[in-house]
């Protein structure tokens, strides 16, 4: 278990954090001040072996068992008792009967066997439980974290941090009862994800915060100085107010549902009026017709449309999403709650849409795809709708949330046009190859005016723009869409035509994303538009997954051409300031107190540069293609040593 | 009638390639045809002559749609770049395709029994999306192999994540 590379802590820490005995490591944090939760944490990274909190085997479904184990006894109680008891007893389960029951076994001696027998049977449970418990275990080395469990089955799952798609905290009510929560570390691809499942509230909180810090390349001393005070702050309120670590944030990257807005959102859904207009339809029917069973088949579908009504409502109401120096951070749930984070670049395309009932509020929705795919049949709901960055906003709310995926693409016109712009105006009045002149005015290119049987509603709203970042494809006059696309997140894309597109002299094109079953797609673009933006894509495709350094922290960090600096810099508005912003578009690292992504990557940059952290060391002759390799522990565990030393 | 099309030196496949088509349209239309034959002449009462005369259209259907492949075969095409990969087919229903070569996860290459006897391979390039698709048919010889091993190496030096 001791790693035989790791020097010996200093002394001054010794007392912080002596060799963790688990049990120690794990102890439900509301017994103790949460600086030491956040010590612990620290000590958790340390590359050694650990525990899960001790309750996991109850939580895990061991609470289940024994509900389901005790209801078993007490309906065969009186069946079990009959077998041990000889025949001619007549017992039925009465008081008096029991007693006699007992006596005749204490006369035969078999009462002590059967009590020892369900001892017996007690004790293996136990002793099962806690063995599962003690075998599973986890760490987080410099840069993997492994799982291993089970007893007969066994599984040890490692999983490199630079591969992170996201972190979940998830606490489902059960679990908030023991101050427990599921640790969910998200990788791409189907049910990938590494589940530390159960951790004690505030140590699993802390933990999260230091696999980000490892999986951004800074080291965990570093980190820890940059957000002391907060942090503490954090560990304490999570108890009291689950979103306390959103006060710190600026309201400039941070969107809260008002209340009365997600329930008369919720209501003003569209199968939601058609429903409950047929269900009156169907009672006036019902009464008017005299066919009373039409009751039934009403009432079923009623329970389960309410029940779905309040379950995600209940998810709404508590929703918060915000930008952190880790990545996005999306907070829902009431009752089972559920913190994700997600670092940056792990957004892979965006769907900004309004439901027509939404429309004269000004309402919009936000959806997004991600890499990993969980079928996790229990909590199915969830999962679907966490792949929503926002329920329900304004076109502010929008616009905010958009800034937080794409902060270049924030507060332009291009985005406005691309929510609510109705194409070029002009194309009303001008002549028929009139769309040249709307690209221009509009910055999309729209489908001709002779292809207008196609999209007959929204032919001059419906088409593309390719921007700095990102690709935006608007459709929908009526439900008006906007799908967008990072440049830098696009697989691949395609250029398709059919017969009939032939004749009409159009053609559509498709963006194709990870994770997403059907590509986003737009119709009906001129041939030589369609061609022109295809050609573009061609150019800045490549560009821009070639400067893309999101997705890749740690590699990034590690590449020789990382400016060495002399210093291990606090953020340095300068070097922020230094990367490539678009000319015309906002400067996101001014436009909160809140350090933006890709400022806080720069900074972290010429941090690691600077240090003897993890990053920085000569491990390997590195190229980005490591990251696909299986990463070795002992550079972490080095760096580790180092940082602990100084 | 405008069609959608791309100049460049497109490297054409191998025009055998039609035959593999021809072969594969024929077998699953004998397939077809005699299993739509067999089922008329079990269900139906009908004459001898109605479920053969229904099978051989079906079979015509299939020949047709593979002598059809001899015209397809010359639309099939593909072009390296300095990044991107990109991939055309189609004649009615065309389709461009533009891959990154940092996108690659996996390539194969796989051949058939009718694509063997004609000493023909397919390629495919696989990225992180289920809808990209990029598939090269009909690559003779070791042409599959060399590219492969062409697409392996720049991707290797442009490797970006998902």
């Amino acid at each position: 278990m001791t790693d035989p590379l790791q020097p010996p802590p200093p002394r001054e820490q010794q007392h912080q954090a002596p060799q963790p005995t688990a049990a120690a490591a794990m102890l439900p944090p509301a017994e103790q001040p949460p600086v030491e939760a956040q010590e612990r944490a620290r000590s958790l990274v340390d590359g050694e072996w650990h525990r899960l909190h001790p309750a996991t085997p109850l939580l895990r479904g061991g609470l289940a068992v024994i509900v389901a184990g005790f209801f078993l006894l007490n309906t065969l109680r009186d069946r079990v008792v009959a077998l041990f008891l000889p025949d001619d007893l007549d017992y039925d389960g009465d008081a008096p009967d029991a007693i006699e029951a007992a006596e005749q076994l204490a006369r035969s001696g078999t009462l002590l066997w059967v009590l020892l027998g369900l001892v017996a049977v007690l004790a293996l449970c136990v002793l099962g439980f806690w063995l599962a418990w003690r075998v599973h275990t986890f760490r987080v080395t410099g840069d993997v974290v492994e799982v291993r469990q089970g007893i007969l089955f066994r599984s040890h799952r490692r999983a490199p941090l630079a591969r992170i798609q996201g972190v979940n905290l998830e606490k489902p009510w059960f679990a908030r009862i023991f101050g427990a929560c599921k640790l969910e570390i998200q990788s791409a691809g189907a049910d990938a994800n590494v589940d530390l499942a159960y951790l004690s509230n505030g140590l699993a909180d802390a933990l999260r915060y230091e696999i980000l810090a490892r999986a951004a390349g800074r080291t965990s001393s570093q980190q820890h100085q940059q957000q002391a005070g907060s942090r503490t702050q954090r560990v304490v309120d999570d108890f009291l107010r689950p979103d306390a670590e959103l006060a710190g944030i600026a309201s400039t990257s941070l969107v809260r549902l008002k209340p009365s807005t997600v329930i008369v959102s919720s209501l003003l859904d569209l199968g939601l009026v058609i429903g409950v207009l047929v269900s009156v339809a169907a009672v006036v029917a019902m009464v008017v017709l005299d066919i009373p069973w039409l009751l039934f088949t009403l009432i079923p579908t009623v329970i389960s449309v309410v029940s779905i009504t309040v379950r995600t409502l209940s998810q709404k109401l508590r929703y918060s999403i915000a930008q952190t120096p880790d990545g996005i951070r999306l907070a829902y749930g009431l009752l089972s709650t559920t913190t994700e984070v997600l670092p940056p670049g792990r957004v892979f395309s965006i769907t900004v849409s309004q439901p027509l009932l939404w429309r004269p509020m000004g309402w919009w929705k936000i959806a997004f795809t991600r890499a990993t795919k969980t079928t996790d049949a229990s909590s199915g709901q969830q999962r679907q709708y966490a792949n929503m960055l926002l329920p329900v906003g304004s076109l502010a709310d929008v616009d905010t949330v958009i800034g937080l995926v794409l902060p270049d693409l924030r507060g332009t016109r291009l985005l406005r046009d691309g929510l609510v712009g109705r194409g070029a105006v002009d194309a009303d009045a001008g002549a028929e190859d009139d769309h040249a002149a709307a690209a221009t005015h509009d910055g999309f290119v729209t489908t001709p005016r002779s292809a207008r049987i196609l999209r007959p509603l929204s032919w001059r709203r419906n088409g593309v723009a390719i921007g700095d970042d990102a690709v935006l494809l608007r459709k929908g006059r009526i439900w008006r869409s906007l799908g967008i696309v990072p440049l830098a997140r696009t697989q691949s894309f395609a250029m398709h035509q059919g017969p009939l597109e032939g004749a009409l002299g159009v053609a559509h094109l498709a963006v194709h994303v990870v994770g997403n079953a059907f590509s986003p797609t737009i119709g009906a673009l001129a041939v030589d538009d369609a061609q022109r933006a295809f050609a573009h894509a061609r150019e800045v495709v490549p560009a821009a997954i070639g400067a893309d350094t999101t997705e890749t922290w740690h590699v990034r960090e590690s590449r020789p051409d990382a400016p060495p600096t002399a210093l291990p810099a606090a953020p340095d508005p300068a070097s922020a300031s230094g990367r490539d912003l678009r000319p015309g578009t906002v400067d996101w690292s001014t436009s909160g107190p809140i350090d933006g992504v890709e400022q806080q990557d720069v900074t972290n940059r010429s941090d690691a540069a600077g240090q003897d952290g993890p990053a920085a060391q000569p491990q390997t002759p590195q190229q980005p293609a490591s990251q696909q390799q299986p990463p070795q522990p002992h550079p972490g565990a080095d760096a580790r040593g180092d940082e602990q030393q100084r | 009638m405008e069609r959608i099309d791309l100049a460049g030196d497109w490297r054409r496949v191998s025009p055998r390639y039609a035959w593999a088509e021809l072969w594969t349209s024929a077998i699953w239309g004998a397939i077809i045809a005699a299993a739509v034959g067999v089922f008329l002449w079990l269900v139906s009462d009908w004459d001898r002559w109605v479920p053969i005369a229904i099978g051989v259209a079906v079979l015509v259907f299939f020949a047709l749609t593979g002598l059809f492949g001899f015209l397809r075969v010359r639309t099939i095409g593909f072009l390296m770049r300095d990044d991107d990969l990109l991939v055309r087919r189609g004649m009615l229903f065309r389709r461009f395709v533009s891959v990154p070569y940092g996108r690659m996860q996996v390539v194969d290459v796989t051949q058939g029994p009718l694509e063997r006897m004609l000493d023909l391979k397919t390629l495919k390039f696989v990225t992180a999306a289920a809808t990209s698709a990029v598939t090269i048919p009909g690559l003779p010889g070791t042409d599959a192999e060399v590219l492969r091993d062409e697409l392996v190496a720049v991707a290797e030096s442009r490797r970006a994540g998902l």
